[in-house]
């Protein structure tokens, strides 16, 4: 049931521009963080480390939550328009496979986001002439990022499914995004969904700021799937729709 | 027969019952808020001698901040208020009621009067926040007002790019990534060269900031801070830009009304 849900979120996605935003919008942080590199040669020695954080220092603390912000948007924006809501709740499917199936496919399409940021690190490093491959962990610290990314999608799933606007969760999680950066220079960075990613990502450092263990990382990240999809779940099922 | 006077005053009070309930004036009030954390988290650890410049961080740090936060939340602001006539195909019904320029004036009109509420909610925040971080330099009321003018002219030539986007697009996402694209553009245009600089509208923020720092006089391992200083404010340049932004504003609404409802 769960298979079929996904993909009928799946088919709402084809021909539609989130991919454009997919593939466009990393590329701002990746010209930023290269262009920010090269000026800062004398300062940035550490190489694929140094490139790591001046690249998620912007792609991290601004623009990936707000792009997940806009999957999920785009997602429950079909269903608020057109009195879709009334087609979606008498689907014979139970609702938290509806919600789960939209956060499947928000994951899928953060999965290929940090896919596609993967890409255009490596080729920046290599742009500006950086010897071997990408270290391997950097690439922990990417697959990290996109874990985390479960925790920031449930949260703006449910904003976007309980606020009707398009642009507001938007907006909500450019704000989340530079609160956290806040927060996690506090070292509060467990208590707060937006922080949880920057420390994912290892954003603007390039010493591990998990080399104590994942263990308090993944609990917080744990934690706050289970509230928000808990939460998302509980909404679908007990309040009535506003079509 | 109904003047132009009175049936604008109409449209308006018809904009801002569409808007009843409908809480937009969170939006500013959120960024606002944000912004106000963001700046007040350095304060707590500022000396005597850094409370003797503290306007002028105040306006050099908001200025940096405005490049971030003034286009995402005039994309949202115009977003919200223009999709609700997307989402609900009322442009038909509405030009059976009033001129198509006239709705996108009135529009752009309620929209801009949160523009003018963050930007002098700026102004309070650093007035406010001078107050409670007991900043010793003396108020000079001429930046505050210089500050006032530049972030809402910015912002209003933002807002018509935005508003025009927001109308045009059925799917809202286009203009949204705008918002996000121009946020950053503005942030970048800092480190570009000041011939392009002037080329990226989202970068005027930091070009009328009120204050600025001589970075060729900054020696190396120097507090930067030591060598902020306010800045005459660029007249002729914020006027021609004005010019520029209204005639932008009119060839934009030249575009809508192009559009077939």
């Amino acid at each position: 049931m769960l298979l079929k849900c996904i993909r009928a979120e799946n088919l709402k996605l084809r021909h539609s521009c989130i991919w454009a935003a997919c593939v466009l919008i990393p590329l701002i942080p990746a010209v930023m963080g290269t262009f920010n590199y090269q000026n800062n040669l004398g300062v940035l020695t550490r190489e694929w480390y140094s490139l790591w954080t001046q690249i998620t220092l912007f792609y991290s603390s601004l623009f990936y939550a707000p792009l997940i912000g806009l999957y999920c948007s785009y997602l429950w924006r079909l269903e608020h328009l057109n009195n879709n809501w009334n087609v979606l709740m008498t689907n014979p499917v139970p609702v938290r496979n509806v919600f789960l199936a939209k956060l499947a496919v928000v994951y899928w399409v953060t999965l290929l986001t940090q896919l596609w940021i993967g890409v255009l690190y490596f080729l920046c490093g290599k742009l500006c002439g950086l010897p071997g491959m990408i270290p391997g962990q950097i690439l922990v610290w990417l697959l990290r990022g996109t874990l985390a990314a479960a925790a920031v999608g449930t949260l703006q799933l449910l904003l976007s499914m309980v606020i009707r606007s398009f642009s507001v969760p938007i907006g909500i999680s450019l704000t989340g995004s530079i609160l956290g950066f806040i927060i996690s220079n506090k070292g509060y960075s467990m208590y707060w969904p937006y922080s949880v990613m920057l420390l994912g990502m290892n954003a603007n450092k390039s010493e591990d700021s998990l080399r104590h263990g994942p263990i308090p990382f993944l609990v917080s990240l744990c934690a706050f799937f289970l509230l928000f999809t808990g939460i998302s779940i509980w909404y679908l099922k007990k309040k009535d729709v506003r079509a | 027969m109904k003047t132009t006077w009175s049936q604008t005053r109409l449209a308006y009070k018809a904009e801002i019952q569409k808007q009843r309930c409908r809480k937009v004036w969170i939006v500013p009030l959120g960024f606002l808020t944000v912004l106000t954390l963001w700046v007040s988290v350095p304060m707590f650890h500022f000396t005597a001698q850094d409370l003797t410049r503290g306007y002028q961080w105040l306006f050099y740090q908001i200025s940096l901040l405005n490049a971030i936060f003034v286009p995402m939340m005039l994309a949202v602001t115009a977003s919200r208020l223009c999709d609700m006539e997307i989402k609900g195909n009322t442009l038909k019904l509405l030009y059976t009621l009033e001129k198509n320029g006239r709705f996108y004036d009135i529009k752009f009109l309620a929209e801009a009067r949160y523009l003018l509420l963050f930007s002098f909610g700026e102004v309070l925040v650093i007035l406010l926040l001078g107050k409670l971080f007991h900043i010793t330099e003396p108020v000079r009321l001429l930046p505050f007002g210089e500050h006032f003018l530049a972030v809402s002219a910015v912002g209003a030539v933002l807002l018509s790019f935005q508003h025009l986007l927001s109308l045009m697009s059925d799917n809202q996402i286009l203009p949204l990534c705008a918002g996000l694209a121009g946020s950053f553009l503005g942030l970048f245009s800092m480190y570009f060269p000041r011939a392009v600089n002037l080329c990226i509208v989202w970068g005027y923020f930091s070009i009328f900031s009120v204050t600025g720092i001589n970075w060729g006089q900054v020696p190396e391992g120097a507090d930067y801070n030591d060598y902020m200083q306010y800045l005459d404010f660029p007249l002729p340049g914020f006027l021609l830009f004005s010019a520029v932004g209204i005639l932008l504003y009119l060839f934009e609404k030249g575009i809508f009304m192009r559009k077939e409802v």
